[in-house]
């Protein structure tokens, strides 16, 4: 298990300079000049140049990316223009915050998604299965940005029961609670969506098992043959999807953020953007590619304690 | 992804119904109460806890973006300098007519050449530290900005310094370089740091800022929040509230949602999307003030056809600018623009030139266009590149494009960010395009120079070098008097705008914010830089 682990770890390794890679190469064909947007427009052409030079930007692409890539792997992803800071420590600030904006998302979901599923999978063709259904269609087909700034609408505005933005403080307290609410709903409700629908097929597929038909014979009770024979299965498409979906979570969350000011990753890659503090949004990148493959990583891991014939 | 995908799709309305699970109906309900009791608790639980604004002594404000730095010396950009603004007096402050009046200096001279300036400092300034502001503080704080070294967004502002000096603990001697008359308007603009908190933070100033303006640092978490309290050492009056709290909420319909629900009671920015909503409620203050800012439709002349006279007045009189601004731009957010100098910066010649502005006339611009091309100037074909950035000017140029095209002139509008247009304006390439220049400080040089001289930041975009208009720009610069530079500076915008058609004036930029009417004694500024509390007015909450 140990040697499987590190041996997925370093597999990643070079998947992380490739990405490191095309990340720089994609945000330096980006035209415009850091030096001049950090100066504005009324900025000297002199000064200018002598901003560029400060930042290293006069020399060869080649040359920035292997001073940016060996510091990288000495834990120093550089310092950003805008805040003359550390990225490292600007990501690790914010990071907690898209990590508890997606992990209450995804915790929404799942709450509302297997349910859903399972029921229409018991059901099918019926009422609670069309319902299902037109929740998920809806779900998927709904923008995040208009659906956060319906739910900000109603919510906030009208009912005045959930404040419209920001983050109030953790997630424990009543105040972080309420602020945390709406932005995770308008998050989640997509991956709802598909997770629902994934489930009810995953579901069906398995009621239809050889195994699960030998626990009925059994004379097993049906609640034990749907969760502990039918479920458990059932739920390996449904991890692979969920890990899958983090990588989109943690792009939803760059929307989901800038809507509800959340002061997130993704706050910090928009506003590196345009502000094009090209250290910064390399090292939020980099971060978040990390992330996904350290998830993909443990999703890997937890396959057989779900399904023992994968052991 | 894709062998996900046909997994689920695969078994999509399978009608295969196991028989015996009825039971599982307990178990649903009982996850279906759970989740909705989640859900429910999210929702109804802490919504009680939305506080009133009246109840928190504590002033929000939404600005469009975080800051980024707390050093004045670090950053020029406006969701930054409107938090270091509180924390930081200056020697002068443009008042609600746009008057340097003194604050930190108690009075100020110049010699008759406006070469040299004398400031005679407060005795009673405390930083928030508890140390005395002296003219040490005040020589270190120019001095440290027009070290090149520091690459300061704030150098231009006072590049005319030759050097400054403390010729006793309460007076400050400026010497330029050369005479500079509104150099008052100049000062007003720079922020006055403590020498001793500088040296003893080491290059963390900015994360442990120390003024001795009327508010004092508490905290600042990045995207989320900075938190002001009240200075209890202001040698002013103190401010009207304990706290005041900037929040960054980029997306303006989110921004005025808070506004609206009470989660703010002042919205920095507000965009035309959201004047709508915010306009039918009772409890929101709009208020609009004519701001400085000018946005002109700038030639980058590099080469014929751009570099023609006629080829510019062609352009203007293609389109309609008068009925395009006032379709583009909501009342609130800008007006038509005759001058490149806003009122109520002086001089104010909008009679004058709003009488000669060039009316639309498509039947003289096709001429215009048909000399042009059978003289040669102007290729056969050619094309006129525009250059916006996707906000109103966008519109704008939209409008623009199909004017010149119904007259058989073939244009072609590239939409970019404003990081690539800058990056283009360097290039040996026509372009007509549009920003934003002047709105800084309170005197005409900044805006005409920088927009005019030689080597000036729009200048350069718009590749202008007339070295008539160099020497006129000098000269209006160097004398004295306000009624010498005001004939000097009609004379000058007449020239650049009527007679040579180097820009075409768009729009001024109004300065629109609300509030709820909870807020007392806010007012939006006339120019980018603004404070909440300064020696005339005093922002508070209605209890």
């Amino acid at each position: 298990m140990a040697a499987h682990a590190l041996k997925r770890l370093a597999e990643a390794v070079p998947t992380l300079i490739g990405a490191s890679m095309l990340v720089f190469a994609l945000i330096h064909l980006v035209p415009g000049d850091p030096a001049a947007v950090y100066l504005g427009p009324d900025a000297l052409a002199s000064d200018v140049a002598t901003l560029r030079h400060h930042l290293g930007l006069d020399r060869p692409l080649a040359a920035q990316y292997w001073l940016y890539l060996t510091h990288a792997l000495a834990g120093d992803l550089g310092r950003s223009y805008t805040y003359k800071a550390p990225i490292l420590s600007l990501i690790l600030g914010a990071l907690p915050n898209t990590l508890e904006l997606s992990a209450a998302a995804l915790l929404f979901s799942l709450a509302l998604a297997l349910p859903l599923g399972i029921a229409a999978a018991l059901r099918p063709q019926t009422a609670l299965d069309y319902a299902s259904t037109t929740v998920a269609v809806a779900g998927v087909a709904v923008p995040v940005f208009w659906l956060a700034i319906m739910l900000i609408f109603v919510f906030a505005v009208r009912l005045h029961w959930l404040p419209a933005s920001g983050r109030g403080g953790p997630p424990w307290t009543a105040e972080g609670l309420a602020h945390l609410a709406l932005p995770a709903l308008s998050l989640g409700l997509g991956l709802t969506a598909s997770t629902a629908r994934l489930a009810r097929a995953s579901m069906l597929e398995v009621l239809d098992e050889e195994y699960v038909r030998t626990a009925r014979a059994k004379g097993l009770r049906p609640r034990a043959v749907t969760l502990h024979h039918a479920l458990r299965n059932a739920l390996i498409p449904i991890v692979t999807n969920v890990s899958l979906q983090v990588g989109i979570l943690l792009g939803g969350a760059f929307l989901t953020e800038t809507v509800f000011a959340w002061p997130g990753i993704g706050r910090l890659a928009v506003d590196a953007m345009v502000r094009r503090d090209y250290p910064l949004l390399q090292g939020v990148l980099l971060i978040t590619i990390v992330f996904f493959i350290l998830v993909n990583l443990l999703v890997d891991l937890v396959y057989p304690l779900l399904d023992p014939r994968i052991r | 992804m894709a062998g996900i995908d046909k997994h689920a799709t695969t078994r999509e309305g399978t009608p295969s119904q196991p028989a015996g699970v009825h039971i599982t109906r307990r178990a649903l309900l009982r996850q279906a109460g759970i989740t909705g009791a989640a859900v429910a608790a999210g929702i109804w639980l802490p919504g009680g806890r939305l506080e009133a604004a009246a109840s928190r002594d504590e002033l929000r404000i939404a600005t469009y973006q975080d800051i980024s730095q707390l050093d004045p010396l670090l950053t020029n950009d406006t969701p930054s300098s409107a938090v270091y603004d509180q924390l930081y007096d200056r020697l002068l402050l443009p008042d609600e007519q746009m008057r340097p009046v003194p604050v930190l200096a108690e009075r100020y001279t110049s010699s008759p050449d406006a070469k040299v300036w004398t400031f005679a400092l407060r005795k009673d300034v405390q930083f928030h530290d508890g140390g005395h502001l002296t003219a040490d503080d005040v020589v270190f704080s120019l001095a440290r900005i027009l070290d090149p070294a520091n690459a300061s967004q704030k150098r231009i502002q006072i590049d005319m310094i030759d050097h400054v000096e403390a010729t006793d603990p309460y007076t400050v001697r400026i010497t330029l370089k050369y005479p500079y008359s509104p150099f008052p308007a100049a000062i007003a603009l720079q922020n006055v740091v403590s020498k001793s908190a500088v040296q003893k933070a080491g290059g963390q100033f900015t994360k442990h800022p120390v003024g001795s303006g009327p508010w004092q640092f508490v905290e600042w978490v990045p995207n989320d929040h900075v938190t002001l309290a009240r200075n209890p050492r202001y040698w002013g009056k103190k401010t009207g509230v304990a706290r005041v709290v900037f929040r960054p909420v980029p997306e303006a319909s989110t921004a005025a949602a808070d506004l609206l629900s009470g989660g703010v009671d002042i919205v920095q920015s507000v965009t035309a999307g959201t004047l709508a909503e915010l306009r039918s409620s009772p409890d929101i203050q709009i208020g609009t003030t004519p701001g400085t800012s000018y946005g002109y439709v700038g030639f980058r002349v590099v080469r014929p056809p751009f570099t023609d006279v006629r080829f510019r007045e062609a352009v203007y009189r293609a389109w309609n600018v008068d009925a395009t601004v006032k379709a583009v731009f909501p009342p609130e957010v800008a007006r038509r623009a005759y001058a490149c100098i806003a009122p109520p910066i002086w001089p104010d010649d909008t009679g004058y030139l709003q009488s000669h502005a060039l009316a639309p006339d498509p039947t003289r611009a096709k001429a215009l266009f048909d000399q042009l091309t059978a003289s040669g100037v102007m290729p056969r074909g050619y094309t006129i590149k525009v250059l916006t950035i996707p906000d109103y000017r966008q519109k704008m140029f939209e409008v623009l494009v199909t004017s010149l095209q119904q007259l058989g002139v073939q244009a072609s509008l590239q939409v970019t960010d404003l990081a690539t247009m800058l990056r283009l304006l360097t290039t040996d390439e026509n372009y007509l395009f549009s920003l934003v220049g002047g709105g800084g400080a309170p005197d005409p040089d900044q805006t005409m120079y920088w927009l005019f001289h030689t080597g000036g930041p729009h200048a350069t975009f718009m590749n202008i070098k007339d070295p008539q208009l160099d020497a006129r720009l000098l000269r209006a610069r160097q004398a004295t008097g306000q009624s010498a530079r005001s004939h000097l500076y009609t004379d000058i915008q007449r020239y650049v705008l009527l007679e040579k058609i180097y820009q075409i004036p768009a729009y001024f930029l109004n300065n629109t914010n609300a509030w709820t009417k909870k807020v007392q004694g806010f007012r939006p500024s006339l120019i980018q830089r603004w404070n909440l509390d300064t020696p005339w007015a005093n922002v508070s909450l209605a209890g």
